[in-house]
């Protein structure tokens, strides 16, 4: 009998084409896992102890399914899954897909707002908006929005933070 | 002291006797490595006779680092001029720092047993520019007396800066007056050394570094000494009582390097309230002052490893903006001591928490017994298929042993809250119960993984600008951990939203709308 965090989900999803880029980062890690088991088994003597064999027989239809779950399963599931929001008060971020994490960042202790665009990203018009706090744990990055839409609330967050800054970090 | 104590702009220059400090010791050898290096082997290639040749080796280095120091006392010279520290150093390279009083959130002083010879000491100024435990500006070396005048000008000002934020409720009765001592470490406390990792480490490390300098320079042991220390030891019948004696010396030289080496770090270790700062000395050859604003104090943190929490002593330590981690030493609070005095200490100097913690729910045991135990059962299945057994062993006698470890760790886990502060418990072989004001929470974060999922529990990271950055309150109820953020930080709680109410005892839960 599961519970899930009884907080409401926050309302806006990432870009769609988030998903093209995570089904890329899936391709590359499938590629690279089918990679180490290729040269495992060319590399292999073939006077190998017999539960080395086994193993490497057994690899591949290990790596299949697992290439298919990072292609396929994990892009969807994470589209579904990550939300960002900014209220009057706080940013609000959910990510993840197997293990899940909110973070709530409170205006008022935001430090610094970044906007960074990776190569794929940029080919891609997406753009990651980082907030940081006083504490590493407290930070959050709102990851492959929309190129205008992060510049804008990037801005926006600055400006508020800028505003509504405590005194005491 | 007259109120404007600040009028003064005269410059000052460092103390002489800094000079006897440059003279032949360790660093002056340290800064002429080259120097030393070249005599060397110079006397080496003449051949020449050893003691003379070195003596003259050292005479020469002394000299050099005697002008050397001489010319940069000479160049060196600080000021407080109007509300800033100016320090200038240099002859041919010239460095000019110039600290903001306002800025300096510490100011430490330090001497070390030649520096204490000489009635002098190193004032360090720690500004909240750089961040971390980088220095902002050091005076190398003043006189003892010019130092403390430097430490109570440069603090005061800052007291007379922003009003400070008044403590959150929490009143406590009979607040000890100023220069009050709120906790010394007593010397039998010191029994509780060999208990602590870091002291234990010690004494090894100081005869691997002997047995490396007995290499390197060729000192001639007895045969017997030299094969023990190779481990060559065939041919040789082990006795058993000589193997019985050996280990029972060598623990023995453990043991009491440790408390030595906590001893001449933590000798006369007291805790004063001087002013708006908690200033804390300790130190038997060197002597180490450290104060820290009461005003970047968020809370504190009271580790008790196992060995200490099984004769029921622990350590006390300040969180602390901008200062980082559990291994600085400079926010201890309390080194070494029983875990009631600690407890008291931390309720005079930083705040008083006596709320029990909440438990966490039964589901919590399960992981936790399942996270100590699988991992080692899981490395024994291809252990086996290797026909490795006594890894196998091994393994399977960890996998036995995670089940006290997990019991107590569950144990380990609570949470609790009062008007002021949150606090959070957790660990076996490390247990740490943190108190943070609640006004030093800077945000929130929620994880929870598949299994934690189906057992209905998620991990609450509460983030802080103060000490390690964020603590976990691991495994707590999924509808606890939304109720916890709601009662601390109620407007963060995103809207429309009414977290389930839970069993009644969850107390003190606001109402939301």
């Amino acid at each position: 009998m599961g519970t899930d965090v009884p907080l409401r989900v926050p309302r806006h999803c990432v870009d769609p084409h988030a998903v093209w880029l995570w089904v890329g980062e899936g391709a590359l890690s499938t590629a690279l896992l089918a990679a180490v088991v290729a040269a495992a088994r060319l590399l292999t003597p073939a006077d190998a102890p017999g539960w080395l064999r086994t193993l490497l027989d057994l690899a591949p239809w290990l790596a299949i399914p697992l290439g298919v779950v990072l292609v396929a399963v994990e892009p969807l599931w994470r589209y579904r899954v990550h939300r960002w929001e900014v209220t009057q008060d706080a940013v609000y971020t959910l990510e993840g897909w197997l293990v899940r994490t909110w973070h709530i960042v409170p205006i008022a202790r935001i430090q610094t707002v970044d906007t960074t665009r990776g190569p794929v990203q940029q080919l891609l018009g997406l753009a990651t908006v980082t907030v940081r706090t006083a504490s590493h744990a407290g930070s959050t990055d709102v990851q492959h929005l929309d190129a205008a839409i992060a510049d804008t609330v990037a801005h926006d967050l600055a400006l508020r933070a800028n505003a509504v800054r405590d005194e005491v970090t | 002291m007259p109120a404007r104590v600040l009028a003064e702009a005269e410059t000052r220059r460092l103390d002489p006797r800094v000079i006897g400090t440059r003279l032949v010791t360790l660093s002056a050898l340290r800064n002429q490595i080259g120097l030393l290096v070249s005599l060397l082997a110079l006397l080496g290639l003449r051949g020449g006779v050893r003691v003379v040749g070195l003596v003259g080796v050292l005479v020469a280095i002394g000299a050099v680092s005697a002008g050397r120091a001489a010319v940069e006392w000479l160049t060196s010279s600080y000021a407080i001029d109007q509300d800033r520290l100016v320090v200038r150093r240099g002859a041919l390279r010239r460095s000019l720092t110039v600290v903001p009083l306002d800025r300096i959130r510490g100011v430490d002083v330090h001497a070390t047993a030649l520096q204490r010879l000489l009635g002098i000491a190193v004032v360090r100024v720690d500004a909240a520019a750089t961040g971390g435990n980088r220095d902002e500006a050091v005076l190398d070396a003043v006189s003892r007396q010019e130092a403390q005048r430097l430490r109570r000008v440069l603090l005061r000002e800052v007291a007379a800066g922003p009003v400070p934020v008044p403590t959150p409720t929490a009143a406590v009765a009979g607040q000890p007056a100023q220069g009050a001592v709120l906790a010394r470490l007593r010397p039998g406390w010191l029994v509780y050394a060999p208990l602590v990792g870091s002291y234990l480490l010690a004494p090894v490390a100081a005869f691997l570094a002997a047995q490396q300098l007995v290499d390197e320079l060729h000192i001639p042991l007895p045969a017997g000494v030299t094969r023990l220390l190779d481990g060559r030891l065939d041919g040789v019948q082990p006795d058993p009582l000589l193997v019985a004696a050996a280990v029972a010396a060598v623990t023995a030289v453990c043991v009491l390097g440790a408390v030595a080496t906590a001893a001449v770090a933590n000798w006369g270790f007291t805790l004063t309230r001087r002013g708006p700062a908690l200033v804390s000395e300790r130190g038997l050859l060197s002597r180490r002052q450290v104060s820290l604003e009461r005003a970047r104090i968020r809370g504190y943190a009271l580790v008790e490893p196992l060995p200490l929490r099984a004769v029921g002593a622990a350590r006390l330590l300040a969180l602390v903006t901008g200062l980082g981690g559990e291994n600085s030493r400079r926010a201890q609070l309390l080194p070494l001591g029983p875990a009631g005095v600690a407890r008291e200490v931390a309720a005079v100097a930083v705040l008083p928490f006596t709320t029990p913690l909440r438990r966490h729910p039964t589901a919590a045991r399960q992981r936790r017994l399942a996270r100590a135990v699988l991992p080692w059962l899981l490395l024994a299945v291809p252990l086996a298929l290797l026909h490795l057994w006594p890894a196998v062993a091994a393994a399977g006698t960890l996998a036995v042993l995670g089940v006290p470890l997990g019991l107590d760790r569950y144990r380990g886990l609570g949470h609790a809250l009062d008007p002021a502060a949150v606090s959070v418990r957790s660990g076996s072989l490390r247990r740490r119960q943190v108190v943070l004001e609640r006004r030093g929470v800077v945000g929130w974060r929620i994880r929870q993984s598949l299994f934690q999922r189906r057992a209905g529990l998620a991990t609450l990271t509460v983030a802080t600008g103060a000490g390690a950055g964020g603590y976990d309150i691991v495994d707590l109820a999924a509808p606890a951990a939304v109720a916890l953020i709601a009662e601390v930080t109620p407007q963060h709680v995103p809207a429309q939203h009414v977290p389930a109410q839970t069993s009644p005892g969850d107390g003190d839960q606001a109402a939301i709308g």
